[in-house]
């Protein structure tokens, strides 16, 4: 076989093998706890998007674990829109408060905050916000690829051996965390 | 602009897909490679473009200088020094050399605020200068040693200097050898595009499999707030952080290699499995052979080698070897590593343990073992986050406590394995037949590199930049 043809069939094996294997791949019980792509996807698309809402709820990790936006649909209306925008160790200040203004509809009816309070989420610590500034000052184009190309690609994320071995082994069990959007 | 990012992925489409059009003429050539390969860098920061652009010129035009002024050679000389050393002094010594100033002048009773008072800009270590630094002080080195002929051709010399690739991690080019392959016209052929594919392939495997899921564990093992007092656990996490930083370092020179084999140029190895050396002086031969050759021949050797008197002799093995691990990074700890090396090093040459090993049974395998914990103990000040850390972690590795768990994960444990195993095969050489009968075997070698470029896509690990980046 001449090298031109390894290069072509070096290729196109990858091509046929990706392929394949990105269909039969094992998924995660919960993406956003156990794939890197959809975890980085889901901060960048609570900070970054565009999007109007009717309802933001602040707070820190417990909001963000605890309290299900989609639930809260089923009973106030699918048209409502609300954003769990809960950061680890969030803190509640004006800077935050701002933050949820801009991200309230400019015509809605009513622009409703449900807060989270935890004894730290008063503290100067929690104050600094770190989890958020930190996603909120991440650069422009990184910003772009998990939004844009990360779900593009999300047929091609990872999995781990241990993933693999559980799946095979029928031992994965639900995960112990959860992040709401 | 890191390798294992979707934005090199596109730089290189477009980058190889002009490549044939440009590689036409020898200007249009070297211009394309310095426009391309200041884009990669400028990706990171583009300031930083004016200090490769400023340490070149004076590299350049020392070079010209040298040669129509023999009799200033040696004071060009000494400006390009000057220049390239006071660059790295500036920005990735200042903080460490302020900060030992001013501990030491406390300890006199001065305060002197040193350390408080570096320029912002000098406290950002610009990627890579180490390398090129080092790239470019070979050229007018060569050229006063009457090795080289300076180039009058500034993209020519800026091809070389800057040549993207190997720009932030290596392989040290030497000008001798690269200067002659870019004036050339050369188009690579199907044998070379092959080869950099399987370069490139294993490169990518070394790095985004191996390294990238080793790097999790060991960094959880040294950020704890305190430290796991098990043995075992330790000589794990060492032996893992060992796989990742060969895997990470040899895994971007491969990369380096396979790219510029695409366009056509051959540069030398850089990594020949080290960890199956049978004595240290072997190892230097294996590991990062382009830098420890650069100290060898612009260091070791001018300062008298090993040919001015025992004594001599050893204490240049200690310059050289202090220096290098002074070059790795500012910091305490790598001197201590430079240092373990130096004294491992004059031990072995003083008494020729190895070969006296060797002549027993088991004894090359022995001589190994021994090879590798000495390695093993000088990695740990290598990435230690501070003297003391290494000295606790070290002390640990050698109480034989067995408190403690000692598992560094399924995964990481899974990928350890691989490369323990992968470097077993090679030591005894398993590899040698089988590589030819099988994996290298024209029909298997594409099943073989597929599945190679699969793993690579779906058992990546958390993605991170190369560790040589920060040298």
């Amino acid at each position: 076989m001449v090298f031109r043809d390894r290069c072509f069939w070096s290729l196109i094996l990858s091509l046929l093998l990706i392929g394949v294997f990105g269909v039969v791949k094992p998924e995660p019980l919960d993406p956003k706890v156990a794939n890197r792509d959809v975890r980085n996807w889901f901060w960048a698309n609570k900070v970054h998007n565009s999007m109007a809402y009717d309802l933001l709820l602040l707070g820190d990790s417990r909001l963000y674990r605890g309290v299900s936006p989609a639930v809260m649909k089923d009973v106030l209306g699918k048209d409502y829109q609300i954003l769990n925008f809960g950061f680890s160790s969030g803190g509640l200040n004006s800077r935050m408060f701002r933050e949820a203004d801009k991200r309230f509809a400019k015509d809605g009816s009513g622009k409703t905050v449900v807060m989270a309070v935890t004894p730290y989420s008063l503290t100067v610590d929690a104050a600094k916000n770190e989890h958020f500034l930190q996603e909120f000052t991440r650069p422009k184009e990184q910003v772009l690829q998990f939004l844009a190309y990360n779900p593009f690609w999300s047929y091609l994320n990872s999995v781990s051996p241990n993933m693999l071995r559980k799946k095979i082994l029928g031992k994965e069990r639900n995960p112990q965390v959860y992040y709401y959007e | 602009m890191l390798f294992n990012s979707l934005i090199f992925l596109a730089f290189a489409a477009i980058f190889f897909a002009l490549w044939p059009f440009a590689n036409r003429w020898t200007n249009a050539r070297l211009a394309y490679l310095v426009v391309a390969s200041f884009i990669f860098y400028g990706w990171w920061d583009w300031r930083f473009l004016f200090l490769i652009i400023a340490s070149g010129l004076l590299d350049f035009v020392s070079g010209l200088g040298m040669f129509r002024y023999p009799p200033w050679k040696r004071f060009f000389l000494v400006l390009s020094i000057f220049g390239n050393l006071g660059s790295l002094a500036a920005f990735k010594y200042s903080g460490f050399l302020a900060e030992n100033f001013d501990a030491l002048f406390a300890k006199a009773g001065f305060v002197t605020n040193l350390a408080t008072n570096i320029p912002d800009f000098m406290l950002i270590l610009p990627v890579g200068i180490s390398f090129y630094t080092f790239q470019s002080m070979s050229y007018t080195l060569d050229i006063y040693r009457g090795e080289l002929k300076p180039t009058k051709n500034i993209l020519h010399f800026f091809a070389y200097l800057s040549m993207f690739p190997q720009l932030v991690a290596g392989p040290i080019v030497r000008a001798k050898d690269m200067l002659p392959q870019l004036l050339v016209t050369h188009r690579s052929t199907e044998e070379e595009r092959f080869s950099g594919l399987r370069l490139v392939t294993q490169g990518f495997f070394k790095k985004v499999v191996i390294a990238d899921n080793l790097a999790p564990a060991v960094n959880a093992a040294f950020s704890a707030t305190e430290l796991a007092p098990s043995t075992l656990y330790w000589w794990l996490v060492i032996t893992a952080f060992a796989f990742q930083i060969y895997c990470d370092f040899s895994g971007y020179s491969d990369i380096a290699c396979g790219l510029a084999r695409w366009m056509g140029y051959d540069f030398a190895v850089n990594f020949n499995n080290p960890y199956i050396a049978t004595s240290l002086k072997e190892f230097w031969t294996r590991w990062h052979i382009s830098l420890s050759t650069w100290f060898r021949d612009y260091l070791y050797i001018p300062l008298g080698g090993n040919h001015s008197g025992t004594v001599r002799t050893y204490c240049n093995i200690l310059v050289t070897m202090l220096v290098s691990g002074l070059w790795h990074g500012a910091a305490w700890t790598f001197i201590a590593w430079g240092g373990i090396h130096a004294f491992f090093t004059c031990v072995e040459r003083m008494t020729d343990w190895p070969s006296f090993l060797k002549r027993v049974p088991l004894g090359r395998l022995l001589a190994s073992i021994v090879i590798l914990m000495q390695v093993w103990v000088a990695w740990v000040f290598f990435r230690a986050e501070s003297f003391s850390q290494a000295i606790e972690i070290v002390k640990i590795m050698f109480s034989f406590s067995g408190h403690g768990g000692a598992s560094l994960g399924w995964d990481a444990e899974f990928f350890l394995t691989i490369a323990v195993l992968t470097e077993l095969c090679i030591y005894f050489k398993v590899f040698a037949s089988f590589k030819s009968r099988f994996l290298f075997h024209h029909r298997l070698e594409p099943i073989f590199l597929s599945f190679l470029i699969a793993i690579c896509v779906f058992f990546r690990g958390p993605g991170s930049e190369f560790i040589y980046f920060q040298f």
